[in-house]
């Protein structure tokens, strides 16, 4: 049994399993409340939680799915690639919107944070929230961040986006898909494109286009401005 | 039996593209092929998909490294492909399957990263207020900001209508 713990196939077997059954669920019941990716998160790490077993001999396997991830941020270039007469003919207001959202998410994050009395190492890990994982973890380290709870934190928001996101568009009347897309993609990166994609291709797609655009942004944007915000 | 069956596939594959590149361009604009693919050639497609995908990869990783920008080279290699796919270096019915695949269960690979939480329940609870508050927050303005400003230069930008509600699976 521990033995077979300690093997990649637990971790990955595990991971699957539980996410084809919070689809399952999610299909169901329809209600963005049970997103996928929180109900297997939640479930995975009160599994751990509760058996014991090390977050280091689950992501043996783990890191076998999230493998993926890698070539599946290549792949987004596949559905830009379909849209792309409609994105270069609106090239400005989809550079705007990542700039004006990449501003604010640094802006907002760091000093909510600060008001509400966080430690520097919390202020720091929270600035790349809304950039996606692997840029994220880059910023991380340049600023001086710990850059597993950077990720932690990225991934908190992604979900969050995710569930709550297109509720919060439609509140604020927006409607138009571009519009709709980037504002996902900028704050839930690669969480709220998987969201995104669920309300049509182009939405997905603008969504994607907006992740490695407000990681370019960000990795910029961040380091430059967090000196004054300390 | 199986190793056989798989090598028939890769020389059909190899035939219809050693035909030259008008028939692929004809065939992807007429619709359906003369011949429907069989099963073992449409997962050689997705995995031919894959390797070209898990290639652009590789070569951003290179290029990024080479060049020393700090992204990422899975953006790296998105932007190779899709200069590729610009180009017609590399065909959309190459890596469509693959890359519409991988996208569709997008939402999974960030499970294992997400799991890493466990880690940090004790700090989460410490300062879950800030935390949770900049999370929200910041969501919230990034979302209606970002959302605005892009449909606002949109509208202002676009006089004649757009087709844009023709998007709907």
């Amino acid at each position: 049994m521990e033995e077979l713990i300690r093997s990649p196939i637990f971790g990955t077997a595990l991971t699957v399993a539980v996410f084809v059954a919070a689809s399952l669920l999610y299909a169901r019941l329809r209600t963005p409340l049970v997103n996928p990716v929180l109900v297997s998160v939640v479930f995975l790490v009160l599994l751990l939680k509760l058996t014991g077993i090390s977050y280091e001999d689950y992501n043996r396997g783990g890191s076998v799915v999230s493998f993926f991830l890698g070539p599946a941020v290549v792949a987004l270039a596949v559905p830009l690639f379909r849209h792309r007469e409609l994105v270069l003919r609106r090239l400005l207001p989809i550079g705007s919107g990542v700039l004006a959202g990449a501003l604010t998410s640094i802006f907002v994050t760091v000093l909510v944070a600060r008001a509400l009395g966080a430690s520097e190492a919390i202020v720091l890990s929270l600035a790349p929230r809304s950039v996606t994982t692997p840029i994220a973890l880059g910023i991380a380290e340049e600023i001086g961040a710990v850059p597993s709870l950077a990720a932690t934190v990225v991934i908190l928001t992604g979900v969050f986006g995710a569930v709550a996101g297109p509720a919060i568009l439609s509140l604020a009347r927006v409607r138009e898909p571009v519009a709709r897309g980037l504002a996902m993609g900028t704050s839930s990166h690669g969480i709220g494109t998987a969201r995104a994609l669920e309300e049509g291709s182009l939405v997905g797609a603008v969504a994607g286009l907006a992740i490695g655009l407000h990681g370019l942004v960000a990795v910029w944007l961040i380091p430059l401005l967090l000196p004054f915000l300390m | 039996m199986r190793q056989s069956e798989e090598t028939a596939g890769l020389l059909a594959l190899e035939r219809r593209r050693s035909a030259g590149p008008r028939v692929g361009r004809r065939s992807r604009s007429a619709g359906p092929r003369a011949t429907p693919p069989s099963a073992s050639e449409r997962w050689l497609r997705y995995l031919e998909g894959l390797a070209l995908l898990l290639l652009f990869q590789l070569v951003g990783e290179a290029l990024v490294g080479l060049l020393g920008i700090p992204i990422p080279g899975s953006v790296g290699g998105m932007a190779l492909l899709l200069v590729a796919l610009g180009a017609r270096v590399v065909r959309l019915d190459w890596v469509e399957g693959a890359a519409d695949g991988l996208l569709a269960v997008l939402a999974l690979l960030f499970v294992p990263p997400g799991v890493g939480l466990v880690l940090y329940l004790e700090l989460l609870r410490e300062e879950w207020l800030p935390i949770a508050a900049a999370t929200l927050v910041g969501a919230f303005a990034v979302l209606t900001v970002t959302g605005w400003v892009t449909q606002l230069l949109s509208r202002r930008g676009e006089s004649r209508v757009l087709p844009e509600s023709g998007e709907r699976p």
